[in-house]
């Protein structure tokens, strides 16, 4: 039957590709073990990271990684918000679609507070995080965000549709109440409400992990410009990858539909 | 040059799309066509060719993706954002649309005898964004081929024109608002199912591959909302050269990557909320009302 040829050669494809993959990605780990071994380590890392970034034509002023479907390594994450830091990034959002960064949030603190005595006292917890209310006894007065602090936030999936289901009924109940009329409702009030709720501005870069390119439902009334790249793994993630991502984004240009 | 043209595909890129066919295909792709002023700068021609050359493509697309089994494209033609460009721009592509259109009605009218094309293949049009923002002759064009083409079942082509998705998604907020307001809705009936039936696109499955051609890595205001599951594809090639191998790679890609993709989906239909009868009658009666007002642009008086 010719059907089933055409499926025999269609699974030998996918074989095919899997195999190289596979070769790849050991290729790629074995690279990632011998560079830790051979070591140009640097002392000090946050230093590295300022100097080069000054060379990078622009910075994003919010990040995001968008974890995917891997296992959330913590210690890892926290290297990031670190690095940010260094990198003059004022805002970074980790996004796990299933929600257990949000419910673990301690160990993130826990793994933040190890890596770093001295940059903790930078790290404001957003309005979306537990920590929020605990930590951030000063917080940010009338929006006014002095720049060498870090805002960091943790997002799920239902904080993207599901904070426009909300804005939509609150909105409701406005218009009943005669508060406003429907009318008034329009793309401009929309971005302001849920800028107000959200508190931090749209993300200019997302970082995906793993082979997949999705948004993983992250916030989609926020992403419209988002540039997507893509980190192979946050697992073990050296200063090098980052700095490739920023170098990377650092040349994307966008012309704004002109 | 129409609207779909004869199969343009040799016998090995034929014998790949067979073997392609013979996995998963995506039911739904959605298309970012970027790159045709590149195309002309690149190649020395003017802007217009190059937007000229892009159509062509956009024709060449849907063939072959007939020829792979794929019943529903989505193509970003015209953003809102797109209005910023030099009038003489904006001024020309609304001419080649208007042209386009044209070319697409009269279609039927040359073949009195034999169905036309749109109609045997059974594509159904529909143009998803906010028509009130243009020329009263291509409104009236775009009625008209919605309406004509409304029954067609086979095939499903939407064209995103002045549409951006936060335009969309403002604009299904005070739809569903509206209903609230007069009473077809309860306040408990405000879910994310029925922000998704306020969309343009509410008679769509969400799309589960969207390719965007010419290297660009964002979604630039396109179905935010509907892609949020989606395997995407940044394909680093200019509109007018896309082939028919960039599209088999996008397709392969999603083949390797839905399984990955099937727990967020999972998960989004989970938070969809229950769906009631009010919310399918209030559903129903948009799609009643945006018919009614494509009739009526129909047969306003240009």
């Amino acid at each position: 039957m010719t059907f089933s040829l055409f499926r025999v050669l269609w699974t030998l494809l996918h074989v095919f590709l899997t195999a190289v993959h596979f070769i790849e990605s050991v290729w790629n780990s074995l690279r990632r073990k011998l560079d830790l071994v051979s070591k140009n380590y640097v002392d000090d890392e946050l230093g590295f990271i300022s100097r080069h970034v000054k060379l990078f034509n622009k910075i994003p002023s919010h990040l995001v990684v968008i974890v995917g479907n891997e296992t959330i390594s913590y210690r890892d994450l926290a290297n990031v918000a670190v690095w940010s830091i260094a990198a003059g990034i004022s805002f970074v959002s980790f996004y796990d679609h299933h929600g257990i960064l949000k419910k673990n949030e301690a160990e993130l603190l826990k793994a933040l507070s190890e890596k770093t005595k001295a940059q903790f006292e930078n790290i404001v917890w957003g309005k979306r995080t537990k920590t929020h209310g605990l930590i951030n006894k000063n917080g940010t007065k009338n929006g006014v965000v002095s720049s060498h602090k870090l805002h960091l936030n943790i997002f799920s999936l239902s904080d993207g549709k599901g904070a426009l289901v909300k804005l939509t009924k609150s909105l409701c109940q406005s218009v009943i109440a005669g508060q406003m009329t429907v009318t008034d409702i329009n793309q401009d009030l929309i971005d302001e409400k849920l800028r107000a709720e959200m508190d931090i501005p749209d993300p200019e870069l997302a970082l995906y992990c793993g082979d997949v390119c999705s948004t993983y439902g992250f916030l989609p009334w926020q992403i419209h410009v988002t540039e997507f790249l893509q980190l192979q793994s946050h697992h073990n993630i050296q200063i090098k990858d980052f700095l490739l991502l920023l170098k990377k984004y650092g040349k994307c240009v966008q012309r704004h539909g002109k | 040059m129409s609207w779909i043209r004869a199969s343009t595909l040799n016998w090995i890129q034929f014998l790949c799309v067979k073997i392609i066919k013979s996995g998963r295909v995506p039911k739904h792709i959605a298309f970012i066509m970027d790159g045709n002023r590149r195309y002309a700068q690149k190649n020395n021609v003017r802007k217009f060719e190059g937007h000229s050359q892009g159509f062509d493509k956009l024709a060449e697309t849907l063939q072959w993706c007939l020829d792979l089994g794929i019943p529903e494209v989505t193509v970003y033609a015209f953003s809102i954002e797109n209005f910023k460009r030099s009038q003489e721009e904006v001024d020309a592509l609304m001419e080649l649309s208007q042209q386009k259109f044209e070319r697409l009605l009269s279609e039927k009218m040359f073949c009195c005898f034999a169905r036309d094309k749109l109609m045997e293949h059974g594509v159904c049009i529909r143009v998803i964004g906010n028509l009130s923002l243009l020329p009263q002759n291509i409104r009236k064009l775009i009625a008209q081929a919605m309406i004509l083409t409304k029954d067609n079942k086979k095939t499903f082509l939407n064209v995103a024109f002045a549409y951006t998705a936060r335009e969309e998604m403002a604009q299904a907020v005070r739809t569903a608002v509206s209903g609230v307001e007069r009473d077809a809705l309860q306040l408990s009936d405000v879910t994310q199912q029925l922000l998704s039936n306020c969309l343009y696109t509410s008679t769509s499955p969400d799309p589960e591959l969207l390719i965007r051609t010419s290297g660009e890595v964002r979604l630039s205001d396109y179905l935010l909302w509907q892609v949020s599951c989606s395997c995407i594809y940044f394909a680093d090639v200019l509109w007018p050269e896309f082939s028919i191998w960039h599209l088999l790679a996008a397709i392969i890609k999603y083949q390797r990557s839905y399984a990955q993709l099937v727990p967020v989906q999972q998960a989004d239909e989970m938070a969809n909320g229950c769906l009631n009868e009010r919310i399918s009658l209030f559903h129903t009666c948009l799609a009643a009302s945006r018919l009614a007002s494509l009739e009526e642009l129909n047969h306003a008086v240009a």
